[in-house]
């Protein structure tokens, strides 16, 4: 497999940047914009919440962000490394160890155990099975699941797959964790709870959160919130204060 | 490669019913290809018999070959149409692999592979079956069940990898985004 170049900077640099981001779809003869022009950038240990309605695009901004999705025009930078000039392949691997997706209708599979799922971005790598079971077994009780190890997702409810997934997105040790809409099939109290986490994870682990929703009382839990409309960022409460607020704020 | 095929086999074991469901299918195909191999010398000894009554040995012999020929594609068709709809049914799966930055590589091998054992348990157990129907009339000689049994397993497998590249690649070619989305 081909190695991404990654340059690491020094400890200042934005983990993702984008740079007058558009993303054009074709749907059957029209044409939607999903994103017109969206400048903006993420720093290391900032919980940021993008905001709007369906179809403002902050599902596609995250896609984006995360590199599954090619942009139509204009650049995003992740880890240091535009991902204009990447294949595909280079792609999957910059994905594979630098992000970390968590989606809301969970996507775990149903036939495998949590420890399974969770230890699913892994098991197609040159890695040690035993450390990889005791690192996912760490990391479910670390969401709160430690006696769900070895229970399938029928046995869970909606937001302790949801956990699971937090998990699973968190194994390859990644540096952006992106949610996109990871309270949308949860009650209020269950969606509360996941918050809770991903703010209890940014705070403790550093880990680079992104997270899209339509719900406003989750932003209410994030340093800073970009809202979107129409494939455009409207307003953004500012990049750089989160980093240094979030030793600050408690959970 | 060997992640994969662990993989493939990880999923096909979960599957139970399912996996057994669909190794039956290649199996009946499996079975009649080794039922007509298994007896061939019996039906070319019989058809020097009927040779005499005006039955040619060579209509029997075609009519062997025409039936193995049509017991393989019947049995390619099958994989191809069941792995479709295992790809399609683990669309989210597959959406799953990509955000996490599996490779394409890996993702295609997983559904090869499960293609691949299916032709082969399949191959397997129609072997067994038609071992079972070929005892209740004549027995064929022990060297001649062998090389049907081979020649059975070998065809079954080759013929449902190669049923399964065209699901895997549709596996492969999925985008991410829409695979994650995907409803079955």
């Amino acid at each position: 497999m081909n190695e991404t170049q990654v340059v690491r900077g020094a400890g200042s640099e934005p983990v993702v940047e984008t740079r007058d981001l558009w993303k054009l779809f074709k749907l059957g003869d029209e044409v939607v914009k999903a994103l017109k022009g969206v400048t903006l950038s993420v720093d290391p240990g900032e919980l940021v919440v993008i905001m709007g309605p369906s179809g403002s695009g902050k599902s596609t901004m995250l896609h984006l962000m995360g590199g599954l999705e090619r942009p139509t025009k204009g650049e995003i930078v992740l880890e240091g490394q535009p991902l204009s000039g990447l294949t595909e392949s280079q792609l999957s691997t910059m994905r594979h160890r630098a992000v970390g997706f968590i989606f809301q209708s969970y996507n775990l599979i149903p036939l495998l155990t949590a420890t399974e799922n969770v230890e699913l971005p892994l098991v197609f790598d040159d890695v040690d099975t035993g450390e990889v079971r005791r690192n996912c077994a760490e990391l479910l009780e670390r969401v709160g699941l430690g006696h769900r190890l070895d229970h399938t997702p029928s046995r869970m409810s909606g937001g302790e797959q949801q956990r699971v997934a937090i998990a699973r997105a968190l194994i390859g040790r990644p540096r952006l964790l992106l949610a996109d809409e990871p309270t949308a099939n949860l009650d209020h109290k269950n969606g509360e709870a996941i918050i809770e986490l991903l703010t209890t994870l940014n705070h403790e682990m550093g880990m680079t959160t992104v997270i899209s929703t339509h719900d406003r009382s989750v932003a209410e839990h994030a340093s800073r919130v970009i809202e979107m409309r129409d494939g455009k960022v409207i307003s953004d409460s500012g990049p750089g204060q989160a980093a240094a607020d979030n030793h600050l704020t408690t959970a | 490669m060997i992640r994969p095929l662990k993989y493939s086999l990880r999923m096909i074991s979960r599957a139970r019913g399912s996996a057994l469901l669909r190794s039956g299918a290649v199996a009946v195909a499996a079975a009649l290809t080794f039922f007509v191999l298994a007896q061939s010398s019996t039906v070319r000894a019989q058809a020097q018999d009927l040779a005499v009554g005006g039955i040619g040995v060579d209509t029997i012999e075609r009519a062997t070959i025409s039936l193995t020929i049509i017991a393989v594609i019947v049995g390619a068709l099958q994989v191809g149409v069941l792995m479709t709809r295992v790809v399609l049914q683990r669309m989210q799966e597959i959406g799953v692999l990509k955000a996490a930055g599996i490779s394409s590589r890996d993702i295609f091998l997983v559904f090869l592979f499960e293609s691949l054992i299916y032709g082969f348990v399949g191959g397997v157990i129609g072997c067994l079956v038609g071992l079972v129907i070929a005892a209740l009339g004549p027995m064929p000689g022990g060297e001649e069940i062998l090389r049907a049994f081979v020649i059975t397993v070998a065809l079954s497998t080759i013929v449902a990898t190669l049923a399964g590249l065209a699901p895997a690649r549709r596996a492969v070619r999925a985008p991410a985004v829409e695979a994650i989305n995907h409803a079955w």
